[in-house]
């Protein structure tokens, strides 16, 4: 593995005519509500629609950020590419294979090409199982050699720098950024083609964030993986990625290369996301608090919209490409 | 960066704190212990915080580093199995120490209040806000009267339109950030001298938590009280408070007003966490890190607590016991680097 290799620069952002790893084609995913005695009264529909008609492409080798506020969809979409949901509608494509409705025996060979780092490592770990355990399960299960396993995990440990003393812990003696660093490298075991990380840094410490995001991108520039990198801090996303989708209640808005998209937001949403970053807490253009209402027709962002058109209250406008990688899903663009 | 210019006009006018105004609260050799599966754990280390009336005080710190305790201990509402100890610590008049539970209840919510990351804890889900809002009312000294109207104006302070709706949810039917404005109204209306806020912003959306922070700004110039203002993000801290006090391992390690702790950081802590946030805001391409991970709690300590991670790391560091040093006007830093300047 080189060491002397320029840090970030190096990557070059891989296009998106490359060959797809991911290709997620309007997909929508629907909860069933529990139905109680309130809900048959106030006539609430019976499901929630988690995401809505989204399209999204990881090409290999890329790093995509999904950006959006709490709720608004970013982990089902996740998880739905993890296929640990079934979409209702729509098309989820994974190295080429449609897996949109494969059963869970067809998946497991899929599983293997995918892995999720979750945003609190001390839950997402066994607390009675060693280091060493939690990274070993993944080789066993996938009836690898013991041999091969220890040097595996060793390999592992060091890849994310961690000691290699580590492998006799348990979960609860070591440090938050400790335990995201083992997280990430049980992630890594199986040697995956696509990491989705969810919110993996948002719960840790400003000095430790800024080694484990340092360790994601080495990993990614060294091991050639897609990430999906959700996450609600523009400012990690802008770090880490290479285009950036902007999500909504359920719909992605906007999406775009990162320099591109942070220079010039086209999206009155993203805009105003945006703004937020530019200076906290001074004057920015007021936002409008509308309540967003998913079931009603129109744009999902009309009602707190300072651009709206009498066409918004029609339909959701279809996405279309303004500009080379950069979608957009707006009638009356900024 | 505080902010006082170009902002819109409000109801009431504060007269800024005169520069030796009297501190409202006075804090000094704070320390708390807790005891932790037989080991005890020394969490809050010979702290001093002295807060002027209507001051900002900016208590930064990373998860561990003993902000939250702090903040506590100040309302007396530290766990049960945790001592306090302090040589002084007055609100005011009142010796905090010494004060008896029953004086303490009287002093909580009128003359201190704390505001807690969580607002949904603050609130009893099974009644709905205007109850909240009656109970906060009845307490306040002023006469008795129709308590709907006061609410209504005490929400339109913080930016509810339609009083009424919110007066009659209840606290589950109310957005994150809606509830932490209705319990911000709710804490400045029995008008305390100091409010804590303990991460108020921490688990809001961006677009929410910029709202609630020019909502603090607001208030910050309309009422009196002077803030602590717990938190761990950098950009918050700088966007309200008029002094900073960075605390590492239980310790405050630089105190200082605002722009000279963000402009000229003196402990390497500091300067490590101010370049590493700041690489992250301005889109740099790759992070300053600060080597190794937070120090454990227990014992006795020689030296600073800071120096297996120190980039400026002298011999005598883990030795020698480090106390505040004086390395610019107003400005302390726990740090040999200026032990002589």
């Amino acid at each position: 593995m080189p060491d002397d290799r320029p840090a970030a620069e190096a990557h070059v952002a891989a296009p998106l005519h490359a060959p797809l790893l991911v290709d997620v084609q309007n997909v929508t995913v629907r909860f069933r509500r529990k139905r109680t005695f309130a809900t048959l009264l106030s006539n609430t529909p019976t499901s929630f629609r988690a995401v809505a008609e989204a399209d999204l492409a990881i090409a290999r080798q890329e790093v995509v950020a999904l950006v959006g506020e709490s709720g608004s969809g970013k982990t089902t979409l996740g998880r739905t590419i993890l296929r640990l949901y079934e979409p209702n509608e729509g098309v989820v494509v994974f190295e080429g294979q449609d897996i949109t409705h494969l059963r869970e025996r067809q998946l497991r060979a899929v599983w293997r090409r995918m892995a999720l780092v979750f945003q609190d490592p001390l839950s997402s770990l066994n607390p009675r199982h060693t280091i060493h355990t939690a990274l070993a399960t993944p080789l066993r299960i996938a009836g690898r050699a013991a041999s091969d396993v220890e040097d595996r995990v060793k390999a592992a440990l060091q890849r994310v720098g961690l000691p290699l003393d580590a492998r006799g812990r348990y979960p609860h003696e070591l440090s938050g950024g400790q335990l995201q660093r083992v997280a990430l490298a049980r992630a890594l075991m199986l040697s995956p083609a696509l990491v989705i990380a969810d919110e993996a840094v948002s719960k840790l410490d400003v000095s430790v964030r800024s080694q484990i995001l340092n360790l994601f991108k080495d990993l990614q520039a060294d091991l050639n993986i897609s990430f999906l990198f959700i996450t609600h801090d523009l400012h990690v996303a802008r770090y880490i990625s290479d285009r950036v989708a902007v999500m909504f209640f359920g719909r992605i808005v906007e999406t775009g290369p990162v320099r591109s998209l942070f220079r010039a937001p086209r999206h009155p949403y993203t805009r105003a996301l945006l703004a937020t970053i530019d200076d906290r807490g001074e004057d920015t253009p007021q936002l409008r608090r509308g309540v967003v209402d998913p079931d009603a027709p129109g744009c999902i962002y009309q009602a707190q919209c300072p651009r709206r058109i009498a066409r918004c209250a029609e339909a959701h406008p279809p996405t279309t490409t303004v500009e080379r990688d950069h979608t957009l899903a707006c009638y009356n663009p900024g | 960066m505080s902010a006082q210019a170009g902002m819109r006009e409000t109801n009431v006018m504060i007269e800024p704190p005169a520069l030796n105004a009297t501190n409202v609260l006075q804090v000094h050799g704070l320390n708390l212990y807790l005891d932790a599966k037989g080991r005890r754990l020394h969490v809050v280390r010979s702290v001093d915080i002295d807060l002027a009336a209507s001051e900002v005080l900016g208590l930064i710190g990373e998860s561990g580093s003993g902000k939250t305790m702090t903040g506590l201990s100040l309302l007396r509402l530290e766990p049960e199995r945790a001592q306090i100890t302090a040589e002084t610590m007055r609100l005011d008049d009142t010796d905090l120490l010494a004060a008896s539970q029953g004086a303490l209840r009287g002093l909580r919510g009128s003359r201190i209040a704390m505001i807690f990351q969580d607002p949904v804890g603050a609130f009893n889900p099974a009644k709905r806000i205007g109850w909240h809002a009656r109970e906060v009312l009845r307490r306040r000294a002023t006469r008795a009267g129709p308590w709907r109207p006061v609410a209504r104006e005490l929400l339109a302070e913080v930016d509810i339109a339609d009083a009424d709706r919110v007066l009659g949810s209840y606290p589950h039917q109310l957005s994150g950030g809606m509830l932490q404005r209705v319990l911000i109204a709710l804490v400045l209306a029995a008008e305390p001298q100091v409010i804590i806020a303990d991460e108020p912003t921490t688990n809001l959306d961006n677009i929410v938590e910029q709202q609630i922070l020019r909502l603090f700004r607001k208030v910050k110039r309309t009422h009196g009280a002077a803030f602590i203002f717990i938190t761990h993000d950098m950009s918050v801290a700088a966007a309200l408070s008029d002094r900073i006090a960075v605390m590492y391992a239980g310790e405050i390690v630089e105190v200082g007003p605002t722009e000279a702790v963000f402009e000229t950081p003196k402990h390497p802590y500091t300067v490590g966490l101010i370049r590493t946030s700041r690489a992250l805001q301005d889109g740099a391409a790759r992070l300053p890190e600060i080597a190794g991970e937070l120090p454990g709690l227990s014992g006795q300590r020689t030296g600073c607590a800071f120096a297996p991670r120190c980039p400026e790391r002298m011999p005598q560091c883990t030795t020698r016991t480090v106390g505040m040093a004086r390395p610019a006007p107003g400005v302390q830093a726990r740090c040999l680097l200026y032990a002589d300047a």
